[in-house]
């Protein structure tokens, strides 16, 4: 299959990227990481898992990015009455005009574009499955009828790191649906000063469209399309078995904390949002660069650790940066070679 | 790929060769120098003697491992390809682009542009340059520090190098040797060839020995030998000889003849038939005289005397001439003889002084006399002369002589020998001799003396006809005057005796450079006389 690609698509590619960020970075103050991450999300069609405590903007975060390419959005609170039917819709009897009666599907809040599905471990592991089946299938099944999620598709859920009473932390298995998981990092001065100067003042700032869904679309199409060079799909199959206990290359830390190690979904991730960052770069191909800039987030909610790391307070983060440190980029077996 | 980007990528093979080989070389090189230095150490602690040998072997054969190993490194499209891009920070772009060339495709029509792109901008050295490891740079330097300090030191328990000072008397006391050798050599005595051989091969030993010891060994080996050629009974026939010639020289065998023995001996065998019978008896008692005093140090001299004077006695006037002339051979021969004992012996006492010299007693003494100082009192040169005072004059006296000491020049004070003074102490006729009592310390330098040299008077025998000091004597116990008695040669204050330096210097100075001349001074005199005439007469001027 061929690709149809001028260097001015890249430019343009790249062009409205940093459209997009540029509007969204008029909204959310700082959190260039977080844009960056979910905008690698939205034109990888994979979603983010937010980490972090309430009030940090995740919901202006997904309002902005909707707002930004033009698209609908919708939030959901997770709480634990919440049911399935809440989120994918339901089968209601109507009745019309003529007094017949009749079910009528309501669609739910996934029927959107961006869906911002906050503090999903308060709801039922029955709800959360029903939302995460329709992120991986992109599509819901009513009363026997598929229905197709309308694209671009982008879920971000919030786990509200603390108050974990009463709440029903995603499975392992269900994480993994998760491309990303983002961590919202509370502001540092200067951006909380930012953030004040355009919150108080009684006028909010308002983010400008900056593309369509074609233009987003385009992009979309394009991102799975970008070759990867073999000697980096190999430094990802590397970087994935490091992080398995058991693996050939895997390091102390690894063989001490961690339990279990990424999944080929993991893998996957790495890849696609190397794409993406690719073309959000405007490169026509993905880089070292891009896989180890992609690693952390597609694989800090992958990895499970073990007692050992609870009890001695290490974080995922530093095992992802140490298997990363440990495991080198492609180079030329010869010394004296860069 | 385009023949631009084919081109780049043979040159970045080109200097990845290059960097495989420089990086190769620091990686090993400390390696390399630790074994440098462990090989010079072997050498160095075992006497090896091939550590530098095996080092430079070592070393070239690294060199051309390098050489080969970086010719026949194998590069693969792929690296050069990624060296490049990382060389240049171009983040994938050639290895992409080899891997994806699909002319059909957007993508990769944008990919491989974009590489060609890169390579219009980019060189190959500075895709791939050439780095330096400063701390493998820094170990080998510090191997090669220590693999020169090895290289310059002498084998462990070896004696430690000459020291200049040692190094310049060796050369001094050589060229002496040689010196002395050319003179024996002129001298042609019996023993010239074997004194000559050793003294140049001991010359060229001393200038190649590697300690003191060795050199004061060689020395003492060379007098041993030398020793062991003189004769025993050398002494003896030293005193037949000169006793011979000397007999002769005061009392000829034949008026007119000349002064040697030998000449005599000859002159006399063919004069017989002239003398009368009165002189042929006075003759034969004086032969059997002759022939006694040589029977210790020349048997067949003493023969053919004794021969000769009993052939006189019996009147066999032939035979006593041929006796005669054979005694001459003979006595010619034990003068050749004695001659050549004569140089061996004074070789021997060459070799000695030579020896004294190098020793460390030697070389210190010469040293400290040469930090006199100007008061004359701290002046390190010792003397240990002796000084002398002649009288001579009517009575007996004791004569008393002071020395004074002259130290500085690096030698020891030697001591001038004051003139002593008469004090005779009883009436009387006969000689006067004054002993010229111990020396002074030696102390000062040259400048401490030079006004005295300049004013100072000596002691100088008058010449006959001139006015001899007049010599008093006390009688002792007396209340008066002494009377005088008569005129003596005696250093006094008053009369011709007493001359200032200047005026006997040019004598003094004439024959100590005779004396310097002649074989029978010790060698390890002549410098210390030279050096005390040459001080004197500098200062005369």
């Amino acid at each position: 299959m061929t690709t149809n690609l001028e260097p001015a698509d890249l430019d343009r590619y790249a062009a409205t990227a940093t459209a997009i960020e540029t509007a969204v970075g008029m909204r959310i103050a700082g959190q260039h990481e977080l844009i960056r991450q979910t905008l690698v999300g939205l034109l990888a069609e994979g979603h983010v898992l937010l980490e972090g405590v309430p009030g940090l903007g995740k919901t202006e975060l997904v309002k902005a990015f909707s707002d930004a390419i033009g698209v609908r959005f919708s939030r959901v609170q997770f709480t634990p009455d919440l049911m399935p039917a809440d989120i994918v819709g339901t089968q209601v009897l109507e009745e019309d005009e003529s007094g017949h009666r009749r079910f009528q599907y309501r669609a739910g809040p996934v029927f959107t574009n961006l869906l911002l599905a906050d503090e999903i471990n308060r709801a039922t592991p029955k709800t959360q499955a029903a939302l995460l089946e329709a992120m991986q299938e992109r599509h819901v099944t009513v009363a026997g009828e598929t229905r197709p999620l309308p694209r671009p598709f982008l879920v971000l859920a919030t786990q509200n790191p603390i108050e974990l009473e009463g709440t029903y932390p995603l499975p392992e298995a269900q994480l993994d649906r998760f491309m990303f998981k983002a961590t919202v990092n509370p502001p540092t001065a200067d951006v909380l000063e930012e953030i004040l100067r355009r919150t108080t003042g009684g006028t909010f700032p308002e983010v400008p469209l900056a593309a369509d869904l074609d233009a987003v679309g385009a992009m979309i199409a394009m991102t799975p399309r970008l070759p990867v060079a073999s000697h980096l799909i190999r430094y990802v199959s590397l970087i994935i078995q490091a992080t398995h206990p058991g693996g050939d290359n895997a390091t102390p830390p690894v063989k001490r904390y961690v339990r279990w190690g990424a999944s080929p979904r993991g893998a996957q991730a790495i890849i696609l949002a190397g794409k993406a960052a690719a073309l959000i770069e405007g490169r026509p191909h993905v880089t070292a660069e891009d896989i180890r800039w992609a690693a952390p987030a597609a694989l800090r909610h992958r990895l499970v650790l073990g007692y050992e790391a609870t009890a001695e307070g290490v974080e995922t983060d530093a095992i992802i940066d140490e298997v990363l440190h440990s495991v080198p980029e492609p180079r030329p077996e010869i010394r004296g070679a860069p | 790929m385009t023949e631009n980007r084919a081109g780049f990528l043979r040159r970045i093979r080109a200097r990845m060769r290059l960097a495989w080989l420089s990086a190769t070389a620091q990686a090993y090189a400390p390696f390399l120098g630790l074994f440098i230095v462990v090989t010079l150490a072997i050498d160095w602690l075992t006497g090896f003697d091939r550590g530098p040998l095996v080092a430079a072997i070592t070393v070239a054969l690294f060199l051309v491992s390098l050489i080969v190993g970086s010719v026949a490194l194998r590069i693969s499209p792929w690296d050069a390809s990624r060296a490049a891009e990382r060389g240049l920070g171009a983040h994938d772009v050639f290895t992409t682009a080899l891997e994806f060339s699909d002319p059909d495709d957007g993508v990769h029509r944008v990919i491989q542009a974009r590489a060609d792109e890169l390579v219009e901008k980019a060189t190959a050295s500075q895709a791939i340059p050439i780095r330096a490891d400063r701390s493998k740079l820094r170990q080998l330097g510090t191997a090669a520090a220590l693999a020169l300090v090895l290289g310059l030191l002498p084998p462990l328990g070896s004696a430690p190098a000459l020291s200049s000072d040692l190094q310049t008397a060796l050369e001094q006391e050589a060229e002496q040797l040689e010196r002395i050798a050319d003179a024996v050599e002129d001298a042609d005595v019996e023993t010239s060839d074997e004194i000559v051989a050793e003294l140049e091969r001991l010359a060229e030993e001393l200038r190649s020995v590697e300690t003191l010891e060795q050199a004061l060994q060689a020395l003492e080996e060379a007098e041993t030998r030398l020793g062991e050629q003189v004769d025993s009974d050398f002494l003896s026939q030293k005193a037949a000889v000169q006793g011979l010639a000397r007999d002769l020289a005061l009392r000829p065998l034949v008026d007119g003849a000349p002064v040697d023995a030998t000449s005599q001996l000859e002159a006399l065998a063919s004069s017989l038939d002239a003398l009368s019978e009165p002189e042929l008896a006075a003759l034969e008692d004086r032969l059997s005289d002759l022939a006694e005093s040589q029977a210790a140090g020349n048997a067949a001299l003493s023969t053919q005397l004794s021969e000769a004077a009993r052939a006189l006695g019996e009147g066999e006037l032939g035979e006593a001439a041929s006796a005669l002339q054979q005694a001459a051979v003979d006595q010619q021969s034990g003068l050749d003889g004695a001659r050549g004992q004569q140089a061996l012996t004074e070789t021997q006492g060459a070799l000695e002084g030579a020896r004294t010299r190098l020793s460390g007693d030697g070389l210190g003494q010469g040293q400290g006399g040469s930090e006199g100082q100007n008061d004359g009192q701290a002046g390190e040169g010792q003397g240990s002369g002796e000084g002398e005072g002649q009288g001579q004059g009517q009575g007996r006296g004791d004569g008393e002589g002071e020395g004074e000491g002259q130290g500085g020049a690096g030698q020891g004070g030697q001591p001038a020998g004051g003139g002593g003074e008469v004090t005779g102490v009883a009436p009387g006729d006969g000689s006067a001799q004054g002993q010229g009592g111990p020396g002074s310390v030696g102390a000062g330098d040259g400048q401490d003396h030079d006004s005295d040299v300049a004013t100072a008077e000596v002691f100088s025998p008058i010449e006959e006809g001139a006015i001899s000091d007049l010599l008093q004597v006390d009688i002792e116990g007396g209340a008066g005057e002494g009377d005088i008695l008569g005129r003596a040669d005696a250093p006094t204050a008053r009369g011709d005796s007493i001359v200032p330096y200047a005026q006997v210097l040019p004598e003094y100075l004439n024959q100590a450079a005779d004396a310097l001349g002649e074989l029978q001074l010790p060698p390890s005199m002549r410098g210390i006389v030279q050096t005390y005439f040459d001080l004197l007469a500098s200062d005369a001027r």
